[in-house]
C-alpha cells in the first residue's frame, strides 16, 4: 500500500467519521464514543501484545487508575479535568512499569497469570472499601461533569464524541508511527528473537517497561474520558471480566494492526444493539464473541481486521506482480512498509505472542 | 471497624477453616494441573465446565428428580464430553502455535459455556445446588469448630485425586504415554504413542475431575454461572505452587491458598485483606519458582 | 507508473466502497436505533384469557430481551393483538410525529428548542431550570394539539416524552443478570401495569414499562439511562439497580426525567426529580439499631456487606446502637462473593457475640445461614430484607426466629393474606409472572408503591401529560395511600415519605408481623 492511497483511504474515513455521527441520534452517538474509548483500550493492547508479544488481562485495572484519579481529584478536589487527567495518565503509566517488572523476568504463560492476579487484587482490594477510599470512593461513586476544552464545554453528545475521535486518532496515529520507525523495529526485534536483540545492544528492560508503561498510560487515558463520558466513576466496572473481553475483542480483531481498535471498540459496543435490533436478547453477545474468538484463532489467526488488510495487500501484489515486474523493488519497499514484521513474503505470519512451552 | 487487632486464639480454628477452603481449590486444581502438564493448555474454561456439567447435574437431579449419584454421573460425562470436544476441535487444530493461542481459545470457552448455561438454565435465578453428602458435620474440640461431611468430603476427594493422578502417571501405561507427551511430544510420537489420543485423554480425565469438582463445591459457594470460574482462577495459584506439574503439591498449595485467604480475618475485619494476601502469594510463588533458568522440576 | 496509477485508482475505489458499506449499514443501523421500532406490546387484557402459557412465554420473552425495547409480558396477548401491536408501532415509529400531519412539523420545530433546553437542563439540577426542557417542548407540541383532535380529557400528547395517543411509557434499569436479580422488581411494576391497563388504562392510554438491563455494572447502566432516553420515555418508574442508581439519579435528574421509585440511594433524597418510595437504607441501619434494643439484644456481632447501596446503613446502626448504649462485640466486612461464612461466625462466637446484626443481600444471607448451622451458632439474628421466600429455601432451619423488619406491610404474612393490599399486589403478581410469586421482596414492595404512586399522579394531571406536569402533581400528593404503606407525602423539597417500619420474625418460615408503626 502505498502511502498516497493510504492517507487517501485516512481522509475519507476521517470525514465519515466526522460527518456520519452528526446526523445520527444523542444515543447513537453516546454509544460510538464509548466504542471509540474502547478502541483506545483495545489499542493499548494492541501495542502490548502486537509490538511486545506480552498477553495482559489487567487493562482495565490501569484504566481504573486513570478513571479513579480523574473521579477523586475533581470531584473531591475540584480540580481541573486538564490537570487531573494527565496525572491519571502517569499514574496508569507508572502502575504499567511496576507491574512490567516482573514481567522481565517471566515468560509468556506466568506473565499472564500474574496480569490476571494483577486485575483481582486491583478490583478486590485497591478498590475495595475501606482500603483507600479517598481514591476509590469507597462506596459511593465519584461524579464528574464534563470538561470545557478551549472554552468549549463538551457536554453535549456531537461536541464530546469530536473530542474522543480527536484523542483517539491522536493516539493510534501514534502507535502507528511506533511501529514504522526505529521503536517499532526496536519493539518487533524484541518480541521475535530477543536475544539476537539484546546482542545488538538493545536495552531490553528499558524497553518492555516502556512498552508496558505505554499501553498502561493509554489505558489510563481511555479510563480518563470513561470517567467523564459516564459522567461518574464507580468501582465494580474494572474487574477482571472486563479486562478478559477487551482482551478477547483485541485478540478476534487481531493486535498486529492499528486499525483493529476502532474495529475493536465499535464491535464491543455495537454487537450487543445490533443483536438487540434484530431482537436477540443481548447475552448472546457473549457467546457470538467466544465463538468469534475460537474460530477466529483457528482460522484467521493473525485476527480479522489484520487478515482483512492482509488479503487486501496480496491482492494489490498480486495484481502488480501480474502485470510486467517493472519494479520489483518498489514491490518490496511497499511490503516492507506494510503492516507485517518485514518479511517479503506475502504469506501470513502466525501470531508469535512469545513464551515457551 | 477496620481497626486491626490480632486474634491469636482464632487461628487454630481457622486453620481448620482454611484448610477446608483450600480443599475446594485443590479439588478444582487437579483436573487443570493434569492437562497442563500433558497438553500444555492453561485451561481457563476449567471452572466454566466444571459449572457446565453441574448445571447437568441439577437438571438430571433437583427438576428431573434423579437421586444424587445419577445426576453427578451424568456431570462426569458431560465434563469428559466437554473436554473431549474442547482438545479435539480447537485445541489439536492449533497444534505449533504458542501456547498462550490455546490459552485465550479457552477463554473463548469461557464465554461460551458461561453464556450458554445462563441462556438455559437463567442467569441469576435462584439454583438449588445438588446435595451429594449431607451438610452435617462433626466437632473438632481443639479448634472448636464444626466441619461439614461436605467439606470433608472435598478434601478427600482432592486428596484421592492427587493420589489417583499420580499413580496414573506413574505406573500405567496411559500414564506414561502422557508422561512422554508432557516431556515431549516429538520424542513420543518417534515412540509410537499417539499423541493426540493422549492429549485429548488427558482433557478428558481433567475435565472429568473438574465435573466432580463442581458438583460437591457448589453447595459450598453460590451455585450460579460464574463462581465457579472464580474459584478456579483462584486455583491457578494452587497450580502454579505444585508448579504445574507436581500433584501433590499442587494439593498443598490449595491448603496454603486456602490459609491464605482465610488468616487475614484474624487480624482484619475489612473484605479486601484476604485479597491483598492472595495476591502477595502469588507474586511470592511466580518469583521464588518460576525464575528464569530454574529448569521445572517434575515431580510425579 | 501508468499501470501502478490504475491498480492505485481501483484500490482507493475498493477501500472507499467498502468502508462506504460498512459505514452505511452501520450508519442505518445506528439510525434506526435513534427511532427505535417497537416490538410486541405488553396489553393485560389478553392475559387473562391466556395466563399459563402466555405468562411463561412472556416470562421467556422478558427474559430474553433484557434491555431496551417494550417485552411482551405475554407472548399470547402479544400475538393476539398483533394488529394492536401494529397500530402503536406506526405511532411511535414516526415518534417524530405523534397524532397527524401536524406532528411531524411539531417534532420538527421542538427538536432546536429541545437541543438547547436539554443543554441548558443539562448545568442545572434546580426544579425550575430542569423540566423547562421539556416543558418547552411541551409548550411548543401543545399548539397543534388541537389540530390532531386529541380529546380535551385525554390531554394532548407529548410523543418526545413518552406520551402518544395510545401509550404512555415509562422506563426502568434493572440489575437482571450477575449477582443480583432485580426481574421480579421489573414484574412487578408490569404486573401492576397490566392490572391498570386491564382496567382501562390511564386518560386512554395504556401504560408500559421500558426495561434495561445494568447487569450489576455501573457504565452498563449509564448507557441504559441513554438507551431509555433515547427510546422517549416519561419518566423512570419501579427501577432497581444497585450499581446504577446513585450516579444515574443525578444524571437523569440533569435531563429532567423524574424517578419514582428505586432503592432509596442518598441522591434520590437530595434530587429534586426523585421520589423515593422506600425508607432510605440509611434508616433501616437506624431502625435496625433501635430494633435491637427493642428485642434486648446484646453483645451483637456485625456483619455488613460492601455494595454500595447497603453501606449507608452500616454507619446509621452503628450509631444507634451506641445511643442505646448497645457495643457490638465485632463488626466484620465482607464481600458480595464471599462463599463461605465459617470464618466470620467463629470469630463472633469467640469474640463472645451472643447475636447477630446483618446487612446483607439475599444470597450472602443464605451462606451466612448455613455457616451458622453448620457451626451450630444457634443466637438472634437481626437483619432486614430477610423476608424473601426464593431465598429462605437456601437458609436452612437456623432462619427460624429470625427477626427483619420492614417498612412496608409483610407479604408473606399469613395473619395479611386477606389484607385487601396484600391481596391485591400478591394477586397481581400470581395473576401475570407466578414463577416470581416467591421472589417478592421488601424491594419490589417499594416497586409495587411506585407503580401505584405514577399512575395516581397520572391521574392527577389535568391536561397534558408532560414530564413537568407528572413532577407538578407528584409535588401535590398529600396522605395517598397506596396501601403497602400507611400514606405517601410529596412535597417540593421533601421527598421523603416513608419512615415507619414494621418489626417481623419468622416462625416456621411464615413472616410474623409482631410489631407495627415503629417510625424514625
Amino acid at each position: 500500500m502505498t502511502a498516497r492511497m493510504r492517507r487517501i483511504s485516512l481522509l475519507v474515513v476521517a470525514v465519515v467519521a466526522v460527518v456520519w455521527p452528526a446526523l445520527l441520534s444523542d444515543f447513537s452517538r453516546s454509544l460510538a464514543t464509548d466504542g471509540l474509548i474502547f478502541g483506545l483500550i483495545v489499542l493499548s493492547l494492541v501495542l502490548l501484545t502486537g509490538f511486545v508479544g506480552q498477553i495482559s488481562f489487567c487493562q482495565y485495572s490501569f484504566a481504573a487508575v486513570g478513571a479513579f484519579t480523574v473521579g477523586s481529584l475533581v470531584s473531591a478536589h475540584h480540580w481541573s479535568f486538564w490537570l487531573a487527567m494527565p496525572l491519571g495518565v502517569f499514574g496508569a503509566a507508572l502502575v504499567g512499569a511496576l507491574v512490567g517488572i516482573p514481567a522481565l523476568r517471566l515468560s509468556g504463560l506466568f506473565l499472564t497469570i500474574l496480569t490476571v492476579a494483577v486485575a483481582l487484587f486491583f478490583d478486590r482490594f485497591v478498590l475495595a472499601s475501606g482500603t483507600w477510599n479517598s481514591f476509590s470512593g469507597g462506596l459511593s461513586s465519584w461524579v464528574v461533569g464534563r470538561p470545557a476544552f478551549l472554552g468549549i464545554r463538551l457536554d453535549t453528545s456531537y461536541r464530546f464524541y469530536l473530542f474522543v475521535l480527536g484523542v483517539f486518532s491522536l493516539c493510534s496515529l501514534l502507535v502507528w508511527n511506533f511501529r514504522r520507525g526505529k521503536t517499532g523495529r526496536v519493539l518487533r526485534a524484541i518480541r521475535d528473537a530477543e536475544v539476537a536483540a539484546s546482542t545488538l545492544g538493545i536495552n531490553l528492560t528499558a524497553w518492555k517497561l516502556a512498552a508496558f508503561a505505554t499501553s498502561a498510560a493509554l489505558a489510563g487515558l481511555a479510563g480518563a474520558l470513561l470517567a467523564v463520558s459516564i459522567g461518574s466513576v464507580s468501582t465494580g466496572g474494572y474487574d477482571l471480566i472486563h479486562s478478559l473481553g477487551v482482551a478477547a475483542v483485541a485478540t478476534v480483531m487481531g493486535v498486529n494492526s492499528v486499525a483493529s481498535a476502532a474495529a475493536g471498540g465499535l464491535f464491543l459496543v455495537f454487537g450487543p444493539e445490533i443483536l438487540r435490533h434484530l431482537g436477540v436478547s443481548s447475552q448472546w453477545f457473549n457467546l457470538i464473541t467466544g465463538g468469534l474468538l475460537i474460530v477466529q484463532l483457528i482460522v484467521t489467526p493473525d485476527g480479522m481486521v489484520t487478515d482483512t488488510q492482509q488479503k487486501i495487500r496480496h491482492l494489490l501484489r498480486h495484481r502488480a506482480a501480474k502485470r510486467a515486474s517493472e519494479t520489483p523493488a518498489e514491490i518490496d519497499l511497499v511490503s516492507a512498509n506494510g503492516q507485517t514484521a518485514g518479511a517479503p513474503a506475502p504469506a501470513a505470519r502466525p501470531v508469535r505472542t512469545g513464551g515457551q512451552r | 471497624m477496620g481497626a486491626l487487632a490480632f486474634n491469636s486464639h482464632l487461628i487454630p480454628g481457622f486453620t481448620v477453616i482454611g484448610i477446608v477452603l483450600g480443599g475446594v481449590y485443590a479439588l478444582a486444581a487437579v483436573g487443570l494441573v493434569l492437562i497442563y502438564r500433558v497438553s500444555g493448555v492453561l485451561n481457563f474454561a476449567h471452572g466454566a465446565v466444571a459449572m457446565f456439567a453441574t448445571f447437568t447435574a441439577y437438571e438430571v437431579s433437583t427438576v428431573k428428580g434423579a437421586p444424587g449419584w445419577m445426576g453427578a454421573l451424568v456431570a462426569i460425562a458431560v465434563g469428559a464430553a466437554l473436554g473431549f470436544a474442547i482438545e479435539w476441535l480447537t485445541i489439536r487444530p492449533l497444534h505449533g502455535r504458542p501456547p498462550l493461542v490455546k490459552v485465550v481459545v479457552t477463554i473463548g470457552w469461557l464465554l461460551v459455556l458461561q453464556t450458554a448455561a445462563g441462556l438455559i438454565w437463567g442467569a441469576t435465578a435462584y439454583h438449588q445446588p445438588v446435595h451429594l453428602v449431607s451438610r452435617d458435620g462433626f466437632h473438632l474440640p481443639g479448634a472448636n469448630v464444626t466441619v461439614g461431611y461436605d467439606q470433608l468430603t472435598t478434601v478427600i476427594v482432592a486428596l484421592v485425586f492427587a493420589l489417583a493422578v499420580a499413580a496414573l502417571l506413574r505406573y500405567t501405561t496411559l500414564g506414561n504415554a502422557m508422561r512422554a507427551v508432557a516431556d515431549n511430544p516429538d520424542t513420543a510420537r518417534l515412540w509410537g504413542i499417539s499423541v493426540n489420543r493422549v492429549t485429548a485423554a488427558s482433557w478428558m480425565v481433567g475435565s472429568a475431575m473438574a465435573a466432580v469438582a463442581g458438583v460437591l463445591i457448589t453447595p459450598l459457594i453460590a451455585f450460579d454461572t460464574f463462581s465457579l470460574t472464580v474459584v478456579v482462577i483462584y486455583a491457578f495459584t494452587a497450580a502454579l505452587i505444585g508448579r504445574l506439574s507436581s500433584l501433590p503439591m499442587t494439593v498443598l498449595g490449595g491448603f496454603l491458598l486456602g490459609l491464605a485467604q482465610t488468616y487475614p480475618r484474624v487480624f482484619s475485619s475489612l473484605s479486601g485483606t484476604a485479597d491483598l494476601v492472595t495476591f502477595a502469594l502469588v507474586l511470592l510463588t511466580l518469583g521464588v519458582l518460576f525464575r528464569p533458568g530454574g529448569r521445572k522440576v517434575r515431580v510425579v | 507508473m501508468g499501470s501502478s496509477s490504475v491498480r492505485e485508482r481501483i484500490a482507493i475505489v475498493f477501500m472507499t466502497l467498502s468502508v462506504v458499506a460498512t459505514l452505511v449499514l452501520g450508519g442505518a443501523l445506528a439510525a434506526q436505533l435513534g427511532h427505535p421500532k417497537d416490538r410486541v406490546v405488553q396489553i393485560g387484557a389478553a392475559a387473562a384469557s391466556s395466563p399459563d402459557g402466555g405468562v411463561s412465554a412472556g416470562d421467556q420473552a422478558a427474559a430474553s430481551d433484557t434491555s431496551g425495547s417494550a417485552s411482551s409480558t405475554d407472548a399470547g396477548a402479544g400475538g393476539g393483538e398483533a394488529a394492536g401491536a401494529g397500530g402503536p408501532a406506526a405511532v411511535s415509529g414516526s415518534s417524530g410525529g405523534g397524532g397527524g400531519a401536524a406532528g411531524p412539523a411539531t417534532g420538527a420545530a421542538s427538536a432546536p428548542g429541545a437541543k438547547s433546553a436539554a443543554g441548558t437542563a443539562g448545568k442545572t439540577t434546580a426544579t425550575t431550570r430542569a423540566p423547562s426542557g421539556p416543558a418547552a417542548k411541551g409548550g411548543a407540541a401543545a399548539a397543534p394539539a388541537p389540530a390532531t383532535g386529541a380529546v380535551g380529557d385525554k390531554g394532548a400528547d407529548s410523543p418526545d416524552e413518552g406520551v402518544t395517543s395510545d401509550f404512555i411509557t415509562v422506563g426502568g434499569i434493572f440489575d437482571e443478570t450477575g449477582p443480583v436479580d432485580a426481574t421480579v422488581e421489573r414484574d412487578t411494576v408490569r404486573a401492576y401495569f397490566n392490572q391498570v391497563n386491564a382496567a382501562g388504562g390511564v386518560k386512554g392510554r395504556k401504560l408500559r414499562l421500558l426495561d434495561c438491563d445494568s447487569a450489576f455494572d455501573p457504565s452498563r447502566a449509564h448507557q441504559c439511562s441513554q438507551r431509555l432516553l433515547s427510546q422517549k420515555i416519561l419518566s423512570i418508574v419501579g427501577w432497581t439497580s444497585p450499581s446504577g442508581e446513585e450516579p444515574e439519579t443525578k444524571f437523569l435528574t440533569g435531563q429532567g426525567v423524574p424517578t419514582i421509585g428505586g432503592l432509596s440511594v442518598p441522591a434520590q433524597f437530595s434530587s429534586p426529580l426523585a421520589y423515593p418510595t422506600m425508607a432510605s437504607l440509611e434508616l433501616h441501619g437506624t431502625a435496625m439499631g433501635h430494633h435491637a434494643k427493642d428485642l434486648g439484644v446484646q453483645a451483637p456481632g456485625v456483619i455488613i456487606v460492601n455494595v454500595n447501596f447497603i453501606a449507608p446503613l452500616q454507619n446509621a446502626m452503628l450509631k444507634a446502637l451506641a445511643e442505646e448504649g448497645i457495643k457490638p462485640v465485632d463488626v466484620e466486612q465482607v464481600d458480595i462473593t464471599k462463599a463461605d461464612y465459617s470464618d466470620i461466625i467463629v470469630k463472633m462466637r469467640a469474640a463472645g457475640a451472643k447475636s447477630i446484626l446483618a446487612g446483607l443481600d439475599p444470597f450472602s444471607y443464605a451462606r451466612m445461614f448455613q455457616a451458622m448451622e453448620r457451626q451450630n451458632f444457634k443466637v438472634p439474628v437481626l437483619g432486614f430484607g430477610l423476608d424473601k421466600k426464593s431465598a429462605n429455601e437456601a437458609y436452612g432451619n437456623f432462619i427460624d426466629g429470625a427477626e427483619s423488619l420492614i417498612p412496608f406491610k409483610e407479604a408473606f404474612d399469613p395473619a395479611l393474606a386477606n389484607d385487601p393490599d396484600v391481596a391485591e399486589y400478591f394477586g397481581a403478581v400470581q395473576r401475570y409472572y407466578p414463577n416470581q410469586a416467591k421472589a417478592l421482596d421488601v424491594y419490589s414492595e417499594a416497586q409495587w408503591v411506585a407503580a401505584k404512586v405514577f399512575v395516581e399522579a397520572l391521574k392527577r394531571i389535568p391536561g397534558q401529560i408532560t414530564r413537568q406536569s407528572l413532577v407538578t402533581a407528584l409535588n401535590t400528593l398529600k396522605n395517598f395511600q397506596p396501601g403497602l404503606i400507611p400514606s405517601v407525602t410529596y412535597g417540593p423539597g421533601n421527598h421523603d415519605p416513608n419512615h415507619c417500619f414494621q418489626w417481623i420474625r419468622n416462625e416456621k418460615s411464615a413472616w410474623k408481623t409482631y410489631a407495627t408503626n415503629k417510625c424514625f
